[in-house]
C-alpha cells in the first residue's frame, strides 16, 4: 500500500505542498498512463506484435478417398469403386471421421470441398440424391440436400460457435434405397475430400 | 475506469500524513487491480492495426483479391490418340505478383458461368464411360516471370499414365486442385433407344484449392486451363479420371464458359 514517506518526518507535521504534488502526480501519471486504455493509442499492435494463435488458427487436412461399405467388385469405366447397393440398403454411413487438435472457445468456419460421382441412370425410376450433413463433435452443424448430378465438384461451408479442445470431425452421407431396378456399380462416391478450417477466437 | 483526478494542492492547504495517507488509501481502494479492471482495461482490438479498410495487416489476412474475366472460351473434347493428347483451353490467365512467407496460407477460389453441348450418339456418347463423362477445370501457377505453368501442389497433370492399362489421367489423391464438371445427363428410358442425353442449359461449376506455403515462394500467375472429356474408373489400385479420345477432327462435345472469376485469399495460419 502507498504512504506517504519521502518528505514527511513526523506524524502531524505539515508537510511542503510542492513536493507533495511532485510525488502525487508521478503516482497518478504511473497508474493512469499504464493501466488506463485511454491512454493506449488505436492501432498501435501489428502483425510482429501479434502471438500465434491469439486471434485465429487454421487447418487444411486432406482426406482422399471415402472407403465406407466399398463394393471391390467395380471396375467399370464411369464408376468409381465405392458403395453400391449391393454393399449399402440406406441410411446415413459415415462418409469420414477424424480427429483436430488446437481449438479454443469462438468461432469455426469450416469449408468441405471434395469430388462426387452418382450413378443416375434409373433416375427416372428412382431418383438419386445425395444428401450430407456435416458433424463437429457429434453436433450437425451444416446439411446439405440433394446432389442430384452424376460427377462434380461440392463446396460445403459452415460457420459455427465453438467450444475448446480436440474435436471430432465427421461426415456422413445418404441416397435413397433402391428400387426394383438398380444397377449393380457404385451408388455413390465422394473423393479428393478437403477440410480448410479457420478458428476465430476474439 | 478509474481515473485518479484529485485537484492539485495550493498553496496554504494545511497536510498532515495522516490526512496524506487517507488520500492515498482512497486512490488505492478505488483503483484496485481486480479482474473487473483487468478485463475492461486490457488490450482490444482497436488497439491492433487491423486496416479498417482493406483489412490486410498481416495478423489475420494478408492479401485478398477478385479477378474477372468476362471473354468467352470454349474447350473440345480430346481428339488425340498419344501422349501428350490435346493440350486443353486456357480458360482463364491472371497476371500476378504474391509474396508468400513461409507458413502462409492460401486460399483460391473459381467461379465459371458455363454449358457442355454435344449429341447422342457421337462417342463417347454410347460408350460404357457416358454414365459420368466430364471436364476438369485445372488451376495452375507460375512460379517465376514469365515462366512455366504448373499445376498446383496436390494436384497433378490430368495426362499422367495410369499403369497397367495404358491409360492416362490422375489418380483422385492428385485432384485437390481442380474441379469436375457433369457433360450429360444419361438416363435410361424404354423403349428403345432407351437411353437419352439430357445437357444442362448454362449453369455454373466452382472449385477451390487449399495450401500452407512450405518456405518463402513468389507467384506470377494463376491459370484455370479446361481438359476433357474423362470418364471415373478404378484403375490399379486406385480411382483415378481417365482420359477419353473423341473421334479424330470431331468437335461435337465441347463446353463454352463465358465468364470467369478467380479469387485469391492469403493468410497467416495462425
Amino acid at each position: 500500500m502507498k504512504k506517504w514517506t519521502v518528505k514527511q518526518i513526523r506524524p502531524d507535521g505539515i508537510v511542503d505542498y510542492n513536493n507533495f504534488n511532485e510525488q502525487y502526480s508521478a503516482y497518478k501519471a504511473s497508474l493512469n498512463g499504464t493501466i488506463d486504455r485511454t491512454m493506449t493509442p488505436s492501432n498501435a499492435l501489428d502483425a510482429n506484435e501479434k502471438v500465434d494463435s491469439a486471434f485465429h488458427r487454421v487447418w487444411h487436412t486432406l482426406r482422399g478417398d471415402m472407403t465406407v461399405l466399398r463394393d471391390n467388385t467395380v471396375s467399370a469405366l464411369g464408376y468409381w469403386r465405392g458403395l453400391s447397393y449391393d454393399t449399402y440398403g440406406g441410411g446415413w454411413v459415415n462418409v469420414d471421421s477424424f480427429q483436430q487438435d488446437g481449438f479454443k472457445d469462438g468461432f469455426c468456419h469450416w469449408e468441405y470441398g471434395f469430388h462426387y460421382a452418382q450413378d443416375i441412370y434409373y433416375d427416372l425410376n428412382n431418383p438419386k440424391r445425395i444428401q450430407l450433413r456435416l458433424l463437429f463433435d457429434g453436433l450437425s452443424v451444416a446439411e446439405v440436400t440433394p446432389i442430384t448430378r452424376p460427377i462434380g465438384t461440392f463446396r460445403v461451408v459452415a460457420d459455427f460457435p465453438c467450444t475448446a479442445g480436440t474435436k471430432t470431425i465427421t461426415i456422413q452421407a445418404r441416397n435413397v434405397s433402391a428400387s426394383d431396378t438398380e444397377n449393380t456399380e457404385t451408388l455413390f462416391h465422394l473423393t479428393s475430400q478437403q477440410h480448410f478450417m479457420i478458428g476465430r477466437w476474439r | 475506469m478509474s481515473i485518479i483526478s484529485n485537484s492539485i494542492i495550493k498553496r496554504g492547504d494545511k497536510l498532515t500524513s495522516s490526512q496524506l495517507n487517507a488520500e492515498f488509501t482512497s486512490v488505492n481502494t478505488g483503483f484496485p487491480m481486480n479482474k473487473n479492471n483487468l478485463a475492461n482495461e486490457s488490450l482490444d482490438l482497436p488497439v491492433f492495426d487491423t486496416n479498417n479498410t482493406s483489412g490486410k495487416s498481416g495478423i489475420i489476412l494478408k492479401q485478398m483479391d477478385m479477378y474477372t474475366n468476362g471473354s468467352s472460351a470454349t474447350a473440345y473434347a480430346n481428339t488425340a490418340t498419344t501422349y501428350p493428347f490435346t493440350s486443353g483451353t486456357v480458360i482463364h490467365t491472371e497476371t500476378v505478383l504474391y509474396t508468400c512467407e513461409q507458413n502462409d496460407m492460401l486460399r483460391i477460389y473459381w467461379n465459371l458461368s458455363l454449358q457442355t453441348f454435344g449429341d447422342s450418339s457421337t462417342y463417347p456418347i454410347g460408350s460404357a464411360g457416358d454414365k459420368a463423362l466430364c471436364w476438369v477445370f485445372l488451376l495452375e501457377w507460375q512460379l517465376s516471370s514469365g515462366g512455366a505453368w504448373t499445376q498446383v501442389p496436390n494436384q497433378g497433370n490430368v495426362i499422367t499414365s495410369l499403369p497397367p492399362t495404358g491409360l492416362y489421367g490422375n489418380n483422385v489423391l492428385l485432384l485437390y486442385g481442380c474441379s469436375l464438371e457433369s457433360h450429360v445427363n444419361t438416363y435410361y428410358q424404354p423403349p428403345s433407344p432407351s437411353d437419352v442425353h439430357v445437357y444442362v442449359p448454362k449453369h455454373n461449376n466452382y472449385g477451390q484449392w487449399y495450401y500452407k506455403v512450405p518456405s518463402a515462394q513468389t507467384i506470377y500467375g494463376l491459370r484455370i486451363r479446361c481438359m476433357g472429356l474423362y470418364a471415373p474408373q478404378y484403375v490399379g489400385t486406385n480411382n483415378a479420371i481417365v482420359l477419353l479420345i473423341a473421334p479424330s477432327g470431331s468437335t461435337t462435345h465441347y463446353v463454352t464458359v463465358d465468364k470467369s472469376e478467380l479469387g485469391f485469399i492469403q493468410m497467416r495460419d495462425r
